[in-house]
């Protein structure tokens, strides 16, 4: 289940003693900020020539106030974290650990983690840093391990255990989890062949657009609808006066068309796997409804796509919005005017995102008016595409 | 015209949600069965948002194998794990559409779960 929308970061160090999403996020968020602090991330912005950046700094003085998070020093060097540990965990009076590894008991006290926090807090010395670090190494919550070992991989001297804790988040089902790991473990360990695997998706020939498919993909409870399948309406109607390319085999990409964030994950994560087994990266989509927030959450997880046609997708961004780096040609989108499916849905009834054309048809209400071949062809629908 | 049946689908949800009236959930439950893709899809978004209190209603509906596979798909929409039992039955069920809405169902379900 993708994390909840966060308004407000939850006052800290109150969010470690608590377990839900905005707590969670907002130790994830403490974690990361406190390790870009102790590498001296805004001291090396500052430094940089004229010219050289033109984005704004990591770690935004706004933010960290709102965080609470107190001023760090720049701290370079490693630590020798096993006898940090040892010191840590004799103060907890928790069992210590003969090794280091990734299966070691997670501490389940969130009073631990609530106090570790309270300390750095109020001390706000790289010590305090580093034992809050440790200890959420530890943590219930896999995002808070992972964010602990993206923070700690510049500090700690035990740097295989990080990589194994930021290797096991990259197989994450949560998109946000799986990217601050991979991202973290470029940094930690760049040869690492897990990012070569997961580069692989996006590696194979064909990966630019080239590709010279185009599918559908259906929409929530879709999934015995016939108008997608082949033989149905709108698919002849696309394969014979559109696009010649459409698949047509038995074994087209479908998914349960369940109403449910998790539903629509687990078809993201299948349509990735169909692509792969079919060779067919760089394929164009056409998708309705939800479908297009599946194929959002696709390219997510790497897959590369051509075009990308949206038929009435109620928008939902942040929390479905396509990874752009991955869509290859366009993104239109085609809907009509207040479409009462999506009102509710309580989805967002035009994209404002860069990169989405919108095109509003004269037609009111009708969710499933965009994928009939006769409002196609009234109004001209191939030339938006 | 839909578009007013439509309305009345929100109003019902309304009511739902204010009253806690079975009656108003049946509205939607009825809905279900509709040729119109429209209304349908309304009546079960709606039936979904409604969470907990949805579920005794399809599960009666499940019982009477009303509006399958639709009914099973909602079932599992509302995340609970405590129907995978009554979903169980239905993935080896003689129609094949119901059997694999089933278990599609259940695998939901299931990827539900783990997220968790």
């Amino acid at each position: 289940m993708p994390f909840q929308i966060v308004r407000q970061p939850v006052a800290s160090p109150l969010s470690f003693s608590r377990s839900d999403d905005a707590a969670i996020l907002t130790q994830a968020a403490v974690l990361l900020a406190t390790g870009a602090q102790l590498r001296g991330d805004n001291k090396r912005f500052r430094l940089a020539p004229a010219g050289i950046s033109s984005g704004s700094a990591p770690l935004l003085d706004e933010d960290l106030k709102l965080l609470g998070l107190p001023a760090l020093a720049e701290s370079p060097g490693r630590i020798d974290s096993a006898h940090n540990r040892q010191l840590l965990f004799s103060r907890y009076k928790l069992p210590i650990p003969t090794q280091a590894v990734l299966t070691e008991t997670a501490i389940e006290d969130k009073n631990v983690f609530g106090d570790v926090a309270r300390i750095h807090f109020s001390e706000g010395s790289s010590k305090s840093a580093i034992d809050m670090m440790e200890l959420c190494l530890r943590h219930p919550n896999e995002l808070v391990r992972v964010s602990a070992a993206a923070a700690y991989s510049e500090h700690s001297s035990e740097l295989d255990r990080l990589v194994r804790i930021l290797e096991a988040g990259t197989r994450s089902a949560e998109n946000l989890l799986r990217s601050i790991s991979a991202t973290a473990l470029s940094f930690a360990a760049p040869d690492h062949p897990r990012l070569r695997e997961m580069q692989g998706i996006a590696g194979r020939p064909g990966a630019t657009g080239a590709g010279d498919t185009t599918m559908l993909i259906h929409g929530t409870w879709a999934q015995n609808s016939p108008w997608w399948q082949p033989g149905g309406d709108f698919h002849t109607y696309i394969l014979q006066s559109v696009r010649p390319d459409l698949y047509s085999k038995p074994d087209r990409f479908g998914w349960s068309g369940g109403y449910s964030d998790a539903a629509r994950t687990l078809a993201a994560t299948d349509l990735v796997s169909w692509v792969q087994n079919h060779n067919e990266q760089g394929l164009d989509l056409i998708t309705h409804s939800h479908g297009g927030n599946v194929a959002f959450l696709a390219t997510q997880n790497g897959l590369d796509l051509g075009e990308l046609i949206l038929l009435s997708c109620p928008v939902h961004v942040p929390k479905y919005q396509p990874d752009m780096a991955h869509v290859h040609k366009k993104v239109v989108s085609i809907r009509v005017h207040f479409d009462l499916v999506i009102l509710a849905d309580r989805g967002g009834q035009r994209f404002n995102f860069p990169g989405i054309s919108e095109n509003v048809l004269p037609i009111w209400f009708d969710h499933f008016a965009t994928h009939n071949p006769d409002v196609w062809r009234q109004q001209n629908v191939p030339a938006m595409i | 015209m839909w578009v007013l049946q439509a309305i009345g689908l929100f109003l019902a949800a309304a009511a739902w949600r204010l009253t806690g009236s079975r009656r108003f959930g049946e509205v939607l439950i009825r809905s279900l069965s509709t040729k119109n893709e429209n209304l349908k899809n309304i009546a079960g978004i709606l039936i979904v948002r409604a969470g907990k209190k949805a579920k005794p209603l399809l599960q009666d509906a499940l019982h009477r194998r009303e509006n399958l596979p639709m009914t099973l798909w909602l079932l599992a929409d509302l995340g609970d794990r405590m129907v995978d039992k009554e979903i169980q039955p239905f993935s080896s069920d003689q129609d094949p559409k119901v059997a694999e809405a089933a278990r599609q169902a259940l695998r939901v379900l299931g990827s539900n779960r783990e997220r968790h």
